[in-house]
């Protein structure tokens, strides 16, 4: 009769006593629980190690208000594993309710409202998971670090921390393989490290190291081998200084080799320069994000500002006017910039003879972190900033190496009023002093660029009727608005390929219209750059006055976010358009004269400037010029655009994670084999008694958990109710006749380590185990079929199968 | 000291000669080659008499040199004295037999003193138990009082007659059968008693090839005639040293102990294993290591003996003998259960592998390590 049917015949017999007779067949199905507080421990490492390592999510998120989410998500994902290590038997499916505890804890900490009793997640809680997973994929798109732990952001770092949780329990108790839990470890570090300036950031190194070191701690003393054990190991009198003596050693290698070893001061990691260049709107393509920003249609404020101009402004960030390669970029930022932001003048501004108005603004921003000053054009100074900021006259922007994040400073800025009159006079040649850069075009510009442009502008004169003609074809009803079209037809973006694509569909957004304008403008001859910032955006109810002069309140959304060309014209500096239809405002300059007077309102609207008529004569430019332009020095660091979407980065983690029980295998393989070969086979008698005093790791011990392991791969089930003589038998039967030499070998000289008496010596040579461990594996692979052998390495049964 | 004629009314000595105890003591470690020529000629000895059960002469020997005593249980004529027969033939050493009757008293098993009106006192006449081997045939005929003069016997090696206590010649060995099938005017044997064995076999029939050559060759002669001791009382004490000295891991005593608290905890029985039993398995499981040419005790030992070892000493609960639930059934079904300890020697002595057995389980480590 066998066990289960006895069980059951039990059970029906017991009757009366059926509290005795449950309690025994559960425990015969279950086995005997297992006693002490080790699983506890173990996942209260694990817990810490987590939240140690989120600490460096720092400088991803704002605030640190999702934190009792993630703590509640990882207890949960954490405690059902520990429950179900109650009961030895269960061990292999702690994994899966990990799982249920992952889920359980998101719906607890997340959806309690839509789960039944909380914690059960039902069909509506995956609507409402799959509804916040895909805000907050919009949201990344959209936001620069750090960014604001609203709920689906919380809820995305809530959900990979406990399924990082997940992974390092697995990794560290189900499997037994502690130390690979550092790649659970490294992925919660990732973000910070990929995404933010200061990267991981000492409490979060900390915090990661600790958890480490406690998961390592408690695994080696708590479950050794993976088996849970009662009470814990006592350390080995001498661990602590062989530990400090170790960590001292590696911290002076670390400290040395960071001299000699590039890469620890300008690389990823730790906290070298990020994947997203420093200094643009957002870590990704400047381009491709403020595409983003505004197809989001984000109506979250980024700032607001008081102003005297009548007008509300346009407010730059940075500029882009390197067109030498495939794309419009940035140029680097010089160096020995002066970090004074008291009286600013441009490289190359107007000519002091030309009208100027003073615009005064008070900034305050809200909800935007960049390391660009958002300011408008011709700022001459900026007072009450936190932070260095440096002025660069060539491109008139403010860098900085603090964040604008929260906050307001008043910005004064000086702009010449200019007239169409004005603009049609500065007809001389740039000054040849003006940086290159600002009119450098590819030699492979497409043909439609250029013949559009000179289509466009024949029969103008000056360049400022050319700038005209060509604002004028740009805006015209051939060209539509779209921030639509570009993504769908595959040409998003400021390259060349992608401006002879809009040229042709005459359809996208300001990206397109600016680009466009300003490399039309470089193949007429004049100097063009894009600038990046904010479109002016709605009034506000706020008021306020500085020194007698009324300020008037507006405020800028996400979807204000905009990009303008500034043409160059000699003794006028630069000068700004808007190409762009049904965005901003045309500045008055830039207006047909013939509805110059129609619209007075929209009159100077980018110089912040009064819109009354000026009589200023058109005074021959003197060109001063003369404060030294930010020679380029050497090039501090080149910013690369890397466009990692985050797709590719799901794809490769996905990958990773795949692989990662065939790498752990092979890896427990080699070390194995590599192990029973062993150093010196005279080891016994070296006088090292602490080493051979734990048999766990003698090579035989290990030579038949590598058979086991292997014949578990390939479908072999273990029962560990059998001797290994009677494993063997049957390991023989699934291997074949040729190999029960080889398993006899494993076998017997297994059988002598652990029942044999201690300091035997062992029938069978180290090399002859591993020689047979190979020949077996490979027998295996032989036989097998090829799903079987599939499955052997893609997902070996053995690291889920603890009881060998 | 031994006197040299034994009779009772039921035993009838068929050898006599009784070497002086400790003279294997002084003779050093058998070699392993001469015990496994030894043990091989035995087992072939008593194989040309009885055919075609191997098993339980390898399983006779393996109690012989674990010391312990055996019982042969089944129906009659399947050789079951024959057995123990050819065992004291092949050794020689002195033998004893005892017939089991209704009216058999202790004093006929034991010895009594008899009254010297020569010399005015009482003189001690030792009983049939005073042999290297005592075959007591048909031992629940027997009276239970009768069958009480054999524990101290059987488990301490000595007898006490009238205050005096006089030691028994080694190698000792009681070798009894009984017949399950008739059950008129027996006795069956107390739990105490069946305790005392160390194993019970049961011989069954033989197979069609090994009855025909039975038949070939036990037609008119006897086969045990043609036995010829191969082994002295000296040989026996020397395998008996090889044996005490076979290694038993801490991974292999676990495992005892594991297979005796299944035995407790077990719903289906009502006596579950003693101590004892645990004791007298790993004895067993020693000798039959040694048998099998191996210095120390595999798991395989203590699972191929723990049916002959365990299964007479455990009580089915009626409800579940009722079901046809049987003894062996129980001790199969504990072993597909335990897990067989992997943990070497010299590991941490907490990782029992969390099969406590509770009160009785630690006694019986403690008795475990005792010995």
């Amino acid at each position: 009769m066998t066990g289960p049917s006895s069980g059951s015949n039990r059970q029906k017999l017991d009757g009366g006593a059926a509290g005795t007779g449950q309690r025994g067949g559960i425990r015969g199905f279950l086995g005997e629980p297992a006693t002490g507080p080790a699983r506890w421990v173990l996942a209260l490492a694990v817990l810490g190690a987590v939240m140690g390592a989120s600490l460096s999510l720092r400088n991803v998120l704002l605030d640190y208000s999702w934190f009792p989410q993630a703590v509640l998500a990882c207890a949960l994902t954490l405690l059902l594993p520990a429950l179900t290590r109650r009961y030895p038997r269960l061990n292999h499916l702690a994994p899966i309710a990990a799982l249920l505890g992952w889920f359980m804890g998101l719906t607890l900490a997340f959806f309690p409202g839509t789960a039944y009793l909380g914690l059960i997640p039902s069909a509506s809680t995956i609507k409402a998971a799959v509804a916040l997973a895909s805000e907050a994929g919009a949201s990344i798109l959209v936001s620069n670090t750090p960014v604001p732990a609203d709920p689906g952001i919380a809820f995305i770092i809530c959900a990979g921390l406990g399924f990082t949780a997940l992974l390092i329990d697995t990794l560290a108790v189900t499997v037994a393989l502690p130390a690979a839990s550092a790649l659970g470890i490294a992925l919660i570090l990732l973000p910070a490290a990929l995404t933010t300036q200061d990267g991981v950031g000492a409490s979060g190194f900390i915090g990661a190291a600790g958890g480490y070191l406690l998961i390592l701690g408690c695994c080696r003393w708590y479950a050794p081998e993976g088996q849970l054990r009662p009470a814990a190991n006592r350390a080995a009198s001498g661990t602590l200084g062989r530990a400090a003596g170790l960590g001292a050693a590696v911290v002076v290698v670390m400290m040395l080799a960071s001299v000699f070893l590039p890469g620890f001061s300008s690389g990823t990691f730790p906290q070298g320069s990020r994947l997203g260049s420093p200094g643009n709107v957002s870590g990704l393509d400047p381009m491709i994000s403020l595409g983003n920003d505004l197809r989001s249609q984000s109506t979250a404020i980024n700032m607001s500002y008081l102003t005297d101009a009548p007008e509300p402004l346009y407010l730059r960030m940075s500029t882009l006017e390197d067109f030498s390669g495939k794309t419009w970029k940035p140029s680097p930022i010089p160096a020995g910039l002066s970090d004074n932001l008291s009286d600013l003048r441009p490289a190359f501004g107007a000519n002091s003879a030309v009208p100027q108005v003073t615009t005064t603004t008070m900034v305050s921003v809200l909800d935007l972190s960049s390391t660009w000053l958002p300011a408008p054009l011709s700022t001459t100074s900026v007072e009450s900033l936190r932070g260095q900021w440096k002025w660069n006259p060539s491109t008139q922007t403010i860098s900085g190496n603090d964040t604008t994040a929260d906050q307001s400073y008043v910005v004064v800025s000086q702009m010449p009023e200019l007239t169409p009159e004005l603009l049609d006079a500065a007809t001389q040649k740039p000054d040849n002093r003006l940086d290159p850069i600002f009119s450098k075009l590819p030699n492979n510009v497409p043909a439609i660029i250029k013949t559009t442009a000179e289509q466009v502008s024949e029969g103008q004169t000056t360049p400022y009727g050319r700038a005209m003609a060509i604002q004028d074809y740009l805006r015209s009803s051939a060209f539509t608005y779209s921030v639509k079209t570009p993504v769908q037809e595959g040409y998003d973006g400021a390259g060349m390929n992608v401006l002879a694509k809009f040229l042709e569909v005459k359809s996208g957004y300001c990206i397109h219209f600016s680009a466009a304008m300003a490399v039309m403008a470089r193949e007429l001859g004049i100097p063009s750059r894009i600038a990046v910032g904010y479109a002016p955006g709605t009034p506000n109810q706020e008021t306020g006055s500085v020194n007698g002069v009324d300020l008037t309140g507006y405020q800028v959304a996400g979807r204000d976010a905009h990009a303008w060309p500034e043409l160059y014209f000699e003794g006028l500096g630069w000068v700004p358009f808007e190409p762009t239809p049904s965005r901003g405002d045309v500045p008055a300059y830039a207006q047909e004269p013939s509805t110059d007077t129609s619209r007075p309102n929209n009159n100077d609207l980018l110089n912040g400037a009064n819109s009354r008529p000026t009589s200023a004569p058109a005074t021959a430019p003197t060109s001063k010029a003369a404060t030294t332009p930010a020679t380029a020095a050497a090039v501090e660091a080149t910013p690369q655009h890397a466009r990692i979407s985050a797709g590719v980065v799901a794809v490769v983690l996905a990958l990773v994670v795949a692989a990662s029980p065939a790498f752990t295998r092979i890896l427990v393989r080699r070390r194995r084999l590599a192990l029973v070969r062993g150093a010196s086979p005279g080891r016994k008698g070296t006088g090292r008694p602490g080493k051979q005093k734990d048999p766990r790791d003698s090579p035989e011990a290990l030579a038949w958990r590598e058979l086991s392991a292997s014949t578990i791969d390939y479908g072999y089930s273990y029962d560990s109710a059998l001797t290994p003589a009677l494993q063997a038998e049957r390991m023989a039967a699934l291997l074949g006749e040729s190999s029960s030499r080889d398993v006899y070998r494993v076998r017997s000289a297994y059988e002598n380590v652990v029942y044999g008496p201690p300091g035997a010596d062992s029938p069978v040579g180290r090399d002859d185990l591993a020689d047979a461990l190979e020949r077996i594996g490979s027998r295996l692979a032989q036989k097998a079929t090829t799903p079987a052998r599939i499955r052997a390495v893609v997902l070996p049964p053995s690291l889920f199968n603890n009881r060998q | 000291m031994h006197p040299r004629e034994t009779l009772t009314e039921a035993g009838t000595p068929e050898n006599v000669a009784v070497p002086a105890r400790g003279q294997a003591n002084a003779t050093t470690r058998m070699t392993a080659e001469r015990f496994a020529q030894l043990s091989s000629e035995i087992m072939t000895a008593m194989n040309t008499v009885i055919d075609g059960k191997q098993e339980a002469v390898a399983l006779a020997l393996t109690v012989l040199l674990a010391r312990g005593h055996l019982l042969l249980e089944d129906v009659p004529g399947v050789g079951k004295t024959l057995l123990a027969k050819t065992l004291a033939r092949t050794l020689d050493c002195s033998v004893s037999r005892i017939q089991f009757t209704p009216d058999l008293l202790p004093s006929d098993i034991t010895g009594v003193s008899i009254y010297n009106q020569q010399d005015q006192s009482f003189d001690f006449r030792p009983g049939a138990i005073f042999a290297n081997l005592v075959i007591g045939d048909e031992i629940n005929r027997a009276s239970a009082k009768t069958q009480s003069a054999l524990l101290e016997s059987m488990e301490e090696h000595q007898v006490t007659v009238d205050g005096t206590t006089y030691g028994l010649s080694e190698p000792f060995m009681v070798i009894a059968t009984q017949n399950p099938i008739e059950m008129e005017g027996t006795y069956p044997l107390p739990e105490a008693q069946r305790d005392r064995f160390m194993a019970r076999i049961s011989l069954g029939y033989p197979d069609t090839t090994a009855e025909l050559a039975m038949l070939e060759s036990h037609q008119w002669v006897n086969p045990l005639d043609a036995i010829r001791p191969v082994a002295t009382t000296a040989d026996v004490a020397a395998m008996l040293e090889v044996v005490a000295a076979t290694h038993v891991s801490a991974a292999v005593k676990e495992y005892t102990v594991a297979l005796g608290g299944a035995t407790r905890n077990s719903d289906q029985l009502r006596l579950g294993a003693s101590p004892r039993a645990l004791l007298q398995l790993l004895r067993a499981a020693k000798a039959s290591a040694a048998l099998a040419g191996r210095g120390f005790v595999l798991p395989d030992d203590i699972r191929e003996l723990a049916e002959p070892v365990l299964a007479h000493r455990l009580i089915v609960e009626r409800k579940a003998a009722s079901m046809g639930v049987t003894a062996a059934d129980v001790i199969a079904d504990a072993l597909a259960r335990i897990p067989v300890p992997a943990q070497p020697a010299g590991s941490s002595p907490n990782s029992t592998s969390g099969t406590s057995s509770g009160l009785a389980g630690a006694a019986a480590r403690r008795a475990a390590r005792a010995r």
